[in-house]
């Protein structure tokens, strides 16, 4: 299986190129390939701006030819994330929608994606899910504000 | 479904023991056990409604379906193979679809202009060559992000190139997540589907056959004629010509299914109320209990689906796709939300269990019966192969064998009799059906009586007890095909009822001691109306 090959290469670039301000990609241990750990800037003008949450990474063996494991471990409050488990439910992450062009890299850049573009309508948080559903913009922005602040290091404002 | 599937056992239906063709109406004719497998016959029926397929009868199926489609559409085989998958091997449709809008199916299936192989080899070429900024040696496939030889790398006529390692890797990794049909270029968005030759020539024997097998999996599970024998180590299949009017469906191992669900033959049931009669029953069972907290059946196929996150909206291994609350099929309630409560149930505990055990303890007995008198057919073939020696003439105990399989149809039909009598509500029409079904289970308990005693049959017993066993197995059978759903059975039609019943029965009895079984028979009914 080329995930090894593949996952070393990906590192090799990462440690080369500039880094990314937004996403900060490392290896959870220097002798695993395998785990990886990603810190993203919440996006401008989200209301998760100004926090910094972990997501945690597991590649497979048949990693790139099945998705990664991709886990918020700092709480979130977003329709598409179990606040308990920091599981994600993006389309991209499951088998049937993953195709091995992806990156780990390219992987982050859709998860902050989906902290800007909340999808309610296929909800794992169905509290976060239904106050955007019904509307209440208000409510749903200052809820996840005040999480930010709670657990992410956001300012709350 | 007509009437009771037992047609008569003559020295002119000889021709018919080295046949595969099963209508619903001849299954009881178990000749084919002599069928060996690989022929199809289709001169001996008049009108064939099922055919059994072996293995390599499915390839010549797909083959031949390729084919049609490559002539009518004037294409190649390979473009004609890709359109199929593309439309799940529903010919018609894709047809239909064809003969609208033929650049739209080819752009959807990702066919491009009809172009030769040697040309999309350098346009491949050219492409890596680009990729890798000119020089060729610089190109790094972009999945493993290794260089590879030109001569390891192939693309798809989408032309998005990769090495072949990661290709075999990329579908032994889609073969073991079941899907060998329809795997798509590794490309990003790309839906182009990896043609069958790739597979065979990226392969190993050994993972390639695998990939074989899956695709004809594929290939059988998306066609709506086809259905895999569900028997326990059968892997034959079966292809209707007409898909509604064949429900019950006979494979040449002996099995009789539903066509639709592929469980056991469930006349007077629907496919619907026996899944709610089975679920009810798994209720009170742990493992039931578990389902009932943790599963939920898809309505299409039946089977069980575990919700294991993300959204409600479930896609079912058979891709019918469903709200997993309120089972809607509509796309656009996808985006709704499910919340409308259920219509409130009237109900008192104990009395709804006093009624459902009535009705439950009658169909666990029945079924248990009915298992021990599948095992009767081979204590009486024997029985008959001791009867031939002593005399001699091997037609003159098959009433034997023809008593057996009456039996174990009238015993199925029983036994499914009570949960439809459980979903029908308590009126006139219901108590009519109470009788026959009385009937039908009184002469099922002789016959069985007959044919479970020690030593020799006695011969003109058995003919007559089957005789009449039939006989109320066709009139209840005319009785439900005449009606649908159980919770349908109200009072309005009961006439139109009574008057097919009582017409049933004289047109059903020639003999003169039934006269009279019809005559009570319609008082019964007139009286109670």
């Amino acid at each position: 299986m080329p995930g090894c090959p593949r996952l070393l290469k990906e590192y090799k670039e990462l440690s080369t190129a500039k880094p990314d301000p937004e996403i900060e990609l490392k290896l959870t241990d220097e002798a695993d390939i395998y785990q990886w750990t990603a810190k993203l800037q919440g996006p401008a003008g989200s209301p998760y701006e100004g926090g910094r949450f972990e997501l945690k990474i597991v590649c497979l063996p048949t990693y790139p030819l099945a998705p990664p494991k991709v886990t918020f471990t700092t709480p979130v409050f977003h329709p598409n994330v179990l606040y308990k488990t920091g599981e994600i439910c993006l389309d991209i992450l499951k088998p049937e929608a993953w195709t091995p062009a992806w990156t780990l890299q390219s992987v982050c850049r859709a998860v902050a994606a989906l902290l800007s573009h909340p999808e309610a309508d296929s909800p794992l948080n169905c509290d976060c899910g239904n106050l955007i559903r019904s509307g209440d913009m208000r409510g749903y922005r200052s809820m996840a504000r005040m999480y930010t602040a709670m657990h992410a290091g956001g300012n709350g404002s | 479904m007509t009437s009771v599937p037992v047609p008569a056992r003559s020295a002119t239906s000889e021709s018919q023991l080295s046949m595969s063709h099963y209508t619903s109406d001849d299954y009881m004719d178990d000749g084919g056990d002599a069928f060996g497998g690989d022929d199809i016959d289709t001169v001996a029926a008049a009108e064939p409604e099922a055919v059994v397929l072996s293995g390599l009868d499915v390839a010549r199926e797909q083959e031949q379906q390729i084919s049609n489609i490559a002539s009518l559409f004037e294409c190649s085989k390979l473009d004609a193979s890709i359109m199929l998958r593309r439309f799940a091997w529903r010919t018609e449709r894709l047809i239909e679809r064809f003969f609208e809008d033929p650049a739209a199916v080819r752009s959807e299936a990702g066919l491009r202009e009809p172009e030769s192989p040697s040309k999309r080899h350098r346009r491949a070429d050219e492409q890596s060559s680009s990729d890798g900024a000119g020089a060729a040696e610089d190109w790094a496939c972009s999945v493993c992000f290794c260089p590879a030889p030109r001569d390891a790398r192939s693309a798809l006529r989408c032309g998005h190139v990769f090495c072949n390692d990661c290709w075999g890797n990329h579908l032994r990794v889609q073969v073991n997540e079941g899907n060998a049909d329809k795997v798509h270029c590794m490309a990003e968005g790309c839906s182009v589907l990896v043609e069958p030759h790739l597979a065979q020539v990226l392969l190993d024997a050994e993972a390639y056959a695998k990939f074989a097998r899956f695709a004809q999996k594929q290939f059988v599970d998306d066609n709506p004629y086809m259905k895999w024998c569900p028997a326990v180590g059968c892997e034959k299949v079966i292809k209707v010509s007409d898909i509604g009017s064949c429900s019950e469906t006979a494979c040449t191992c002996g099995m009789i299914f539903c066509f639709a669900c592929s469980r056991e033959a469930h006349f007077p049931l629907s496919c619907a109320t026996l899944t709610r009669w089975e679920d009810k029953e798994a209720s009170d069972s742990s493992t039931g209990q578990w389902f009932q907290a943790h599963a939920k059946r898809c309505r299409k196929c039946h089977s069980f689906i575990e919700k294991n996150g993300g959204c409600n909206w479930m896609r079912c291994r058979c891709g019918h796709e469903f709200c997993y609350f309120c089972f809607s099929t509509d796309h656009s309630h996808h985006n709704q939300p499910c919340n409308a409560p259920p219509p409130p149930e009237a109900s008192s505990a104990q009395t709804d269990l006093e009624y459902y055990m009535h009705y439950f303890d009658r169909w666990t007995g029945h079924r248990k019966s009915q298992e021990l008198e599948e095992q009767l057919r081979c204590d009486a073939e024997k029985k008959m192969e001791e009867m031939t020696g002593r005399f001699g003439m091997r037609v003159e105990v098959e009433y034997l064998r023809d008593a057996v399989e009456t039996l174990i149809l009238c015993r199925r039909l029983l036994k499914n009799t009570y949960p439809f009598a459980f979903y029908m509500p308590r009126t006139n029409q219901k108590f009519i059906f109470q009788e026959m079904q009385g009937r039908l289970e009184s002469s099922t308990e002789k016959l069985a009586g007959l044919l479970e005693a020690e030593g020799e049959p006695n011969r003109q017993a058995v003919i007559n007890t089957r005789a009449d066993a039939k006989k109320q197995l066709d009139n209840m059978r005319e009785l439900l095909e005449s009606k649908g759903e159980p919770d349908t059975w109200t009072d309005s039609c009961v006439q139109a009822v009574t008057l097919s019943v009582s017409q049933s029965v004289s047109s059903r009895s020639p003999r003169a001691h039934h006269g009279q079984a019809q005559a009570d028979e319609a008082s019964a009914i007139s009286s109670h109306i």
